[in-house]
């Protein structure tokens, strides 16, 4: 909603000052916030308007003029200027804009006296452009060639006071609420208010001069849930033309096209009152009648913008005898539009259903700024009003027009007037004030709400256009806005204490994120989106539960059509775009939900399953004076699993191959505890990784915390530390190539004994002098007693033991 | 004998401090201390003294021997501290080589301002509860004072997955049903962090990005107690100089509702490119519960009363940060990762 300062001044007397924008804060602080004060000044200067009286060839070029055009110099004295125009609309008579020496149009040209082809030119004619005026709010036929003002304008006058060009408007980004506010009267209110005036509305008053209406016009409605109220009013003998310059410049500076006349009174009147209103040209009207009802479906309309509308039979139409003329709230039909032609005019202003004209103007992709009133909710109160308001104004600029006696009211659904009870208590209550109840009455009394004492309790009156209030809470928001927001002192609220708590989900997603950050890895964050394309990337087949994904109905783009069941893509396209941004060494993580279906099309809520997925690729050991480089391995990746199992507490798990289709088979794992995978990682597949283009190998992990928070996790507990020196022996074994080093790490735990404090595997060596098929594995044993020093004979039948055990393996001590 | 002795002890120390190195120091320390020294020899020959003289001539000879040993062992000290400091001067090396690299990861910003904001609150013995994202229109928008056809539903435009199912347009679905799930007017403070989807996408939009939800529901919480809780955690993220504005707005879901801004952190509300010239951000909205959603979440306004407030983490991150597009969170370049 544009709103005209000059306009304004219309109704209310504030003193907005220099700085029109600390009105504009003020108005923002109280909740009517301005977005944009806009100066309709666009820079131009020296330009008058002056009368062409003579036109002329010029003698030396075909395609312009010679005009003398009676002027006005900058001190008042009449004078003839000569211009030289290459314009073709210009003739005799008319008052035109004329550049001055020395002027500037919009765009910082100046303009200057000079010769064409000769002949003396004093300035220029101006088109619209060159005042700077948006195409948009001119009509097309002005856009083009050189403006002509209306006849009589004075001459020697300030173009840009003709045009409005002097005048601020504060462009509002209302809220849903302050429906009242989309009009001039409703924000002359709050200007009102705020800045300490009172407003008033003019005086309307209808001369109706021409004959009754009755039985010329009729007006019903027929679906009384979705019209409540439906009025008219016939203006006869009416010439229809441009509408005089004040009131174009009013709709223009607010951001409306001029039409015509009786367009233009419309508009005007929706900008002023804020109920929107239509106008018929009364003798396309068949049946000489208006009707409320809902289409037939299928009925098909041609709008004002020329296209052709089917109806669907929810929607409401204004109708005559035999079709629709119009969407009702919405936008009228061609049919019976008015023209040049028209002579009588029927001015409809109705009050629709906001729900309902929301609906149709969504289906029909169609919105207009009398159906965003519409839906926000029309003052049904305002309607005679505004009826009223609308054929004195077309009297007014209409020469010659007069208006039918009397006018149709159809008022199916009369507005009820609402009370709120409140105490000045309820209300500090509910803000923690302390403002005095005579404040309170007296603030709502200058937003038009009468209050009165009844008993223990305030009863407001609710204004007929505040539908927005409707409760205590609504009361003290405006008692504390007009009083200031910032007025009221902060405090903190009194409360029993209590401890903060997180749920242990959100504690695991913590604790991961920190380990896998704290293990070198950068966390991301990505869209929750996927293609079903990038599960074929991944080799995964069909029949795979993660193909259930969840289409969304409206995606942001055709890359992003379901809700992602794995963040495996996700992940890779971070490390695809950060390879091509030449960052070659990544360690990415990113820890959020898959969205898992138990059916398709939902029939519940799906379960938001918590992955943390990850991806390590290029050095992990860049290249430094004292550091050689060194590539991702699988052992990178085992370790960042194992060292975040370890901070969680998860030290009994199995390993095993596994069988994720994206990860090498032989250079993948998976983890588990009580046969539920809670980590699955290893080297991506080859065919995958040449997909995301990876050059070199990545290894990926996906953890499920949704599974891991299942599993038991141990907590810390104390062992005592044994004074005594343990021993060690290493013991190198040579182990065919089918016996893992897990097994061998099986074997000595089992046999070490009670002294046995831990295993270290320190050396694997295949090569020279170890048989084919066979290596060695060197092994730290170290030993530790509680009661007392340990020497090699203690431990010397256990290592045998170990020996023995693992020669059942064909191991061999090397 | 007492003359010889003085100048036998001057001799020495004169030799002493001649001495070149620790070797000569040593001979030195042999010709006078040794076995076959001459103070040592003197030593031996007490014993040819009447035993009258032998104890002042003992003494005397060991004063001189004390004394000798005294030299000796400073000037030593002072040739062993010397030969140190050569040696380490040898040992300097260039310090302005890097240092062996310690691997260390980095959170998203996001992440590190939604960690930053949660432990305010819980330090404040807030519950921090979560919901789906897939959500419902009834707990997105319903439960919230935002029934089918509300103009307001225009504010949020959302993904949707049927007719009633929807990628949650924001936290505030938490809110009712954590009502729901609370025992019929129990107090209730709660902060809701989590993931939100908004059909808008460009430079300043995206249509995934993150909220914080906040809720206190008691008996006797005030639009004050909402003002002095924002201020203070608005201070704690963006410094205790920070100033706070309330401005009046409009949220289905409370009554009276506010727009919060605070100075802009990056001019201290001078004036600039990031805050419009206006020296204030815009960084949250809030209000007192509407009844409504009271109601429609079976608590009885009549009894409790309270506020909700909600936040967006990247435009947190982004004024703190001073990180100039949005779209840079969702890109994951890691010379951006890490930098946080």
């Amino acid at each position: 909603m544009k709103a005209s300062l000059q306009w304004m001044k219309d109704y209310v007397s504030v003193n907005i000052g220099e700085n029109p924008q600390e009105f504009a804060d003020a108005l923002t602080q109280a909740g009517i916030p301005v977005e944009e004060v806009i100066h309709c000044d666009t820079g131009i200067k020296k330009i008058y308007t002056g009368k062409i009286v003579e036109i002329t060839r010029h003698p030396d070029a075909d395609k312009l003029q010679v005009c003398q055009v009676e002027c006005l110099t900058e001190e008042g004295e009449p004078v003839t200027k000569q211009i030289v125009t290459a314009a073709t609309n210009v003739a005799v008579g008319q008052i035109v804009p004329v550049a001055y020496h020395k002027s500037r149009l919009a765009d910082g040209t100046e303009i200057k006296k000079g010769k064409l082809r000769g002949e003396v030119s004093e300035g220029m004619f101006c088109s619209v452009a060159e005042f700077g005026l948006s195409t948009d709010v001119v009509l097309p036929e002005e856009a083009t060639g050189i403006y002509i003002f209306p006849e009589g304008t004075a001459i020697g006058r300030d173009v840009k006071e003709v045009l409005g060009l002097t005048d601020v408007v504060y462009e509002f980004e209302l809220t849903p609420n302050r429906a009242d506010c989309f009009s001039m009267v409703g924000l002359s209110r709050e200007f009102a208010v705020l800045g300490k005036s009172e407003a008033t509305f003019p005086e309307v008053t209808v001369p109706e001069e021409g004959p009754s209406i009755e039985g010329r016009l009729s007006i019903s409605i027929e679906d009384t849930e979705l019209c409540s109220r439906f009025m008219g009013r016939l203006i006869e003998n009416v010439t229809v033309q441009k509408s005089p310059l004040w009131l174009q410049n009013r709709l223009r500076n607010c951001g409306i096209r001029p039409i015509n006349n009786v367009v233009d009174v419309t508009n005007y009147v929706m900008l002023e009152l804020g109920q929107p209103m239509h106008a018929y040209d009364y003798d396309h009207l068949h049946g000489h009648s208006l009707v409320a009802r809902k289409a037939t479906a299928g009925e098909v309309i041609q709008t004002l913008d020329s296209n052709d509308r089917t109806l669907a039979d929810t929607m409401l139409v204004i109708a005559d005898a035999d079709r629709p003329v119009g969407v009702a709230g919405v936008m009228g039909g061609a049919d019976s539009e008015v023209s040049t032609e028209t002579t009588t005019v029927v001015l409809e202003a109705a009050v629709f259903n906001g729900a309902s004209i929301r609906r149709t103007s969504r289906a029909l992709g169609l919105r207009s700024e009398a159906s965003g009133r519409f839906e926000r909710g029309v003052n049904s109160e305002m309607t005679p009003l505004a009826l009223d308001r609308a054929a004195q104004l077309l009297l007014d600029i209409t020469p010659g027009a007069t208006v039918a006696k009397g006018v149709i009211d159809v008022y199916a659904a009369p507005k009820e007037v609402r009370t709120v009870s409140f105490t000045s208590a309820a209300v500090n209550a509910y803000l923690g004030t302390a403002i005095d109840e005579a404040e309170m009455v007296n603030i709502l009394a200058t937003l038009s709400f009468t209050v009165q004492q009844e008993g223990d309790v305030l009863v407001a009156t609710i204004p007929s256009w505040r539908d927005d209030v409707t409760g205590m809470p609504d009361i003290a928001e405006e008692v504390a806005r007009i009083h200031n927001y910032d007025e009221i002192q902060p405090t903190t609220p009194l409360a029993r204490i209590q401890t903060g708590t997180v749920s242990p989900m959100h504690t695991l997603v913590h604790d991961v994120k920190h380990s896998l950050a704290g293990a070198g890895l950068d966390e991301i964050i990505t869209f929750s989106f996927m293609h079903k394309d990038s599960l074929q990337d991944l080799l995964i087949p069909d029949t795979d539960s993660r193909h259930q994904a969840i289409p969304i109905l409206n995606p942001i783009s055709e890359e992003f059509p379901v809700m992602r069941t794995t963040l495996v893509p996700s992940v890779l396209e971070t490390a695809k775009r950060n390879v091509a941004q030449k960052n070659l060494d990544l360690a990415l993580f990113e820890v959020a939900a898959v969205y898992e279906p138990k059916a398709l099309p939902l029939t519940e809520l799906p379960k938001e399953r918590m992955m943390a997925t990850g991806v390590i690729l290029g050095k992990w050991d860049r290249q430094e004076w004292n550091v050689p480089a060194r590539n991702v391995d699988f052992y990178d990746v085992k370790g960042i699993i194992e060292s975040v199992l370890a901070g969680l507490g998860i030290d009994e798990y199995g390993i095993a191959r596994s069988k994720e289709h994206y990860l090498h088979p032989g250079v993948s794992a998976s983890i588990t505890v009580d046969g539920v995978e809670i980590v699955r990682f290893g080297e991506l597949h080859p065919q995958v990784a040449s997909h995301y283009d990876v050059n070199g190998k990545a290894y990926l992990f996906e953890m499920d915390l949704e599974a891991m928070l299942q599993v038991n996790r141990k907590g810390i507990s104390f062992t005592g530390i044994s004074k005594f020196p343990g021993t060690s022996r290493d013991l190198a074994i040579v182990a065919p190539n089918t016996v893992q080093a897990g097994d061998i790490l099986a074997v000595m735990q089992e046999e070490g004994g009670e002294y046995l404090e831990s295993v270290r595997i320190f050396d694997v060596y295949e090569g020279e002098h170890i048989q084919d098929g066979y290596r060695s594995l060197a092994y730290t044993l170290s030993f530790r007693s509680h009661e007392g020093t340990l020497v090699d004979a203690d431990i010397e039948d256990k290592i045998q033991g170990i020996l023995a055990k693992l020669a059942d393996k064909g191991c061999t001590l090397r | 004998m007492k003359e010889q002795l003085q100048a036998l002890q001057e001799k020495a120390i004169a030799q002493i401090q001649g001495a070149a190195n620790l070797q000569e120091l040593q001979d030195i320390r042999v010709t006078y201390l040794g076995k076959k020294g001459e103070v040592t020899s003197l030593l031996k020959g007490l014993g040819k003294l009447s035993p009258e003289e032998r104890p002042a001539m003992g003494a005397l000879v060991n004063t001189v021997r004390v004394a000798l040993e005294e030299a000796l062992d400073g000037v030593q000290r002072q040739m062993e501290a010397a030969v140190l400091a050569a040696k380490l001067e040898q040992e300097t090396i260039d310090i302005t080589l890097p240092g062996r690299p310690v691997r260390k990861g980095h959170l998203h910003p996001l992440t590190q301002i939604n960690e930053e904001i949660e432990q305010f609150f819980v330090s404040m013995g807030y519950a921090v509860e979560e919901g789906p994202e897939i959500e419902s229109d009834y707990f997105n928008f319903e439960c919230l004072n935002l029934a089918a056809d509300h103009p307001a539903r225009d504010m949020q435009d959302s993904f949707y997955i049927t007719d009633s199912v929807l990628l949650r347009t924001h936290t505030s679905p938490v809110q009712a049903r954590t009502l729901q799930g609370s025992e019929k007017n129990a107090p209730i403070r709660m902060i809701a962090p989590g993931k939100v989807y908004r059909w808008d996408y460009d430079a300043t939009h995206s249509p995934v990005f993150h909220q914080v939800e906040g809720l206190v529901i008691d008996k006797h919480i005030t639009f004050s107690d909402l003002k002095g809780t924002l201020e203070l955690f608005l201070k704690k993220m963006f410094g205790e100089d920070t100033a706070v504005r309330f401005r009046t707005s409009f949220f289905p879901f409370t009554e009276p509702s506010a727009e919060v801004d605070i100075s802009c952190c990056m001019c201290h509300g001078e004036g600039c490119r990031v805050c419009s010239h206006t020296g204030w951000l815009e960084i949250l909205g809030c209000g007192m519960v509407h009844p409504n959603v009271l109601k429609l979440n079976g608590y009885d306004p009549n009894e409790v009363q309270g506020f909700a407030f909600g936040m967006g983490v990247e435009r947190i991150a982004m004024l703190k940060y001073g990180i100039n597009d949005l779209r840079l969170f969702y890109e994951n370049d890691k010379r951006f990762l890490t930098q946080f």
